[in-house]
């Protein structure tokens, strides 16, 4: 497995699924459709609460924004998965539909590894 | 008998009434009834807007028909219908005369023309189970009676919003046992605002407090738009074990003008991003005022809070929902 982001971490639990990009309400949408068990959403705004219907099936968020005090890191521990917050991305590959593991690390930072 | 008031100030409102006015209401009522200080401002029942639902057939039936649905579709045109007919309804003429009532006498009692903020306060928040964090509306920065009118409206609505449903159909709370009561309050000019946890919910270690800071308005750390600073500190003895610096790549900030109040997003200047928004004696002053809290609400408590100068106010107090322990 190969690092990827750094972030600080909401639960210290290790999840592992495919990484889907959520861009807009449509994107939580035609996820909710298609079936969201065990994928790994990846946000840019933490304030996207509308993950709402497949938040229970979802196996962890990972947000390039936001920290512990936010709605999404908030709403997601009410589900018990782990949302890593405020990710630095450490790579600049397209990263949609690939396999991915959010790992906590020390102190409650908390990794991304590409599963290769 | 209790008088069952539609709109009552914060500090008259007795610690067994507050479930009428909802969850933030409550944890406000709550904090007041043990000496913290909170904005001055007060609350609108929910059953007010109770009231306004059993007076529309139509929206009580469209609510059975989403709280039935499994499929995403239904779920999608019931709450773009809910929306809909929300938009026809106004606030009863009773309660707008006591909004009335209220905002002038709160504006008499203010010092300085900051605003005020009007938030929702919906009977499942903030509770043990539920936080709904983020789902409904909270405006900030509102200057007058009409836009203070208009931003309850909006509150109100925002229970039936898309995200707002969604949420309680995840969280299998039937939609048809919602409430919204409404709190609006003065805002605060915060120089530094910031969340806390009185545990450290990530390493499920009791002993332990978690601190987010960043410059000005709150927003920016709850609406995760920005990363701030983060602190742990250890409760007994009480020592700062951790400093983290975030980037806090954004501030909020109020804007008055002759005639409005508002607040602008703007960069945040690069000598404060580099800066602890917080100092040591600051992280500890309010690591203790979390720890009392805890101590005297008897479980470990999710805590909004913001410095104007060296005084502390506290925005909003909840359970953490995701622990099982108390105090």
């Amino acid at each position: 497995m190969k690092r990827i982001g750094k972030g600080l971490i909401t639960l210290k639990l290790e999840a592992t699924g495919e990484l889907r990009v959520i861009g807009s309400v449509q994107d939580v949408i035609s996820l909710w459709k298609e079936g969201a068990e065990g994928k790994i959403a990846f946000v840019e705004d933490a304030g996207t609460t509308t993950l709402g219907p497949i938040m229970p099936k979802l196996a962890g968020v990972v947000c390039s924004s936001g920290a512990l005090g936010s709605h999404l890191a908030i709403v997601s521990r009410e589900f018990e998965i782990p949302a890593l917050m405020g990710t630095t991305l450490e790579t600049a590959e397209d990263l949609d539909r690939r396999q991915v593991t959010i790992r906590p690390d020390d102190n409650g930072a908390g990794l991304l590894l590409l599963n290769e | 008998m209790t008088e069952n008031r539609d709109l009552e100030f914060l500090d008259r409102i007795a610690p067994p009434e507050s479930y009428r006015y909802g969850g933030k209401a409550s944890g406000l009522v709550s904090l007041i009834s043990h000496g913290f200080h909170v904005p001055r401002g007060f609350a609108i029942a929910c059953a007010c807007f109770q009231e306004l639902i059993t007076l529309n057939p139509r929206i009580t039936k469209t609510l059975k028909n989403i709280n039935a649905a499994v499929d995403p579709d239904p779920i999608l045109q019931g709450a773009e219908e809910m929306q809909e007919m929300l938009q026809e309804c106004t606030l009863p003429e009773r309660l707008e005369l006591k909004t009335k009532k209220a905002f002038t006498r709160l504006h008499s009692q203010s010092e300085h023309n900051r605003g005020y903020a009007v938030r929702s306060s919906a009977n499942i928040e903030d509770s043990d189970t539920s936080s709904f964090a983020g789902q409904a509306t909270t405006t900030l920065c509102v200057s007058d009676l009409e836009a203070v009118l208009s931003s309850i409206k909006k509150t109100w609505f925002s229970l039936f919003s898309l995200e707002g449903l969604l949420y309680l159909k995840t969280k299998k709370i039937p939609l048809t046992d919602v409430r919204m009561g409404v709190v609006v309050q003065e805002m605060v000019d915060a120089d530094v605002s910031g969340v806390m946890f009185t545990v450290d919910v990530v390493e499920s270690d009791s002993d332990r407090i978690l601190i987010d800071s960043t410059w000005g308005l709150g927003e920016p750390i709850v609406s995760g738009r920005i990363t701030p600073d983060s602190f742990v500190v250890q409760k007994d003895p009480l020592e700062i074990l951790q400093k983290r610096l975030g980037s806090k790549r954004l501030m909020a900030i109020q804007t008055a003008g002759s005639e409005s109040v508002g607040y602008s997003l703007s960069e945040t200047p690069i000598e404060k991003r580099e800066k602890l928004s917080l100092s040591d004696e600051q992280i500890l002053q309010i690591s203790k005022i979390g720890i009392e809290v805890e101590r005297r609400l008897r479980r470990p408590q999710d805590i909004e809070w913001c410095l104007e100068g060296e005084n502390l106010l506290l925005l909003q107090a909840r359970p953490i929902t995701t622990l099982d322990r108390e105090a």
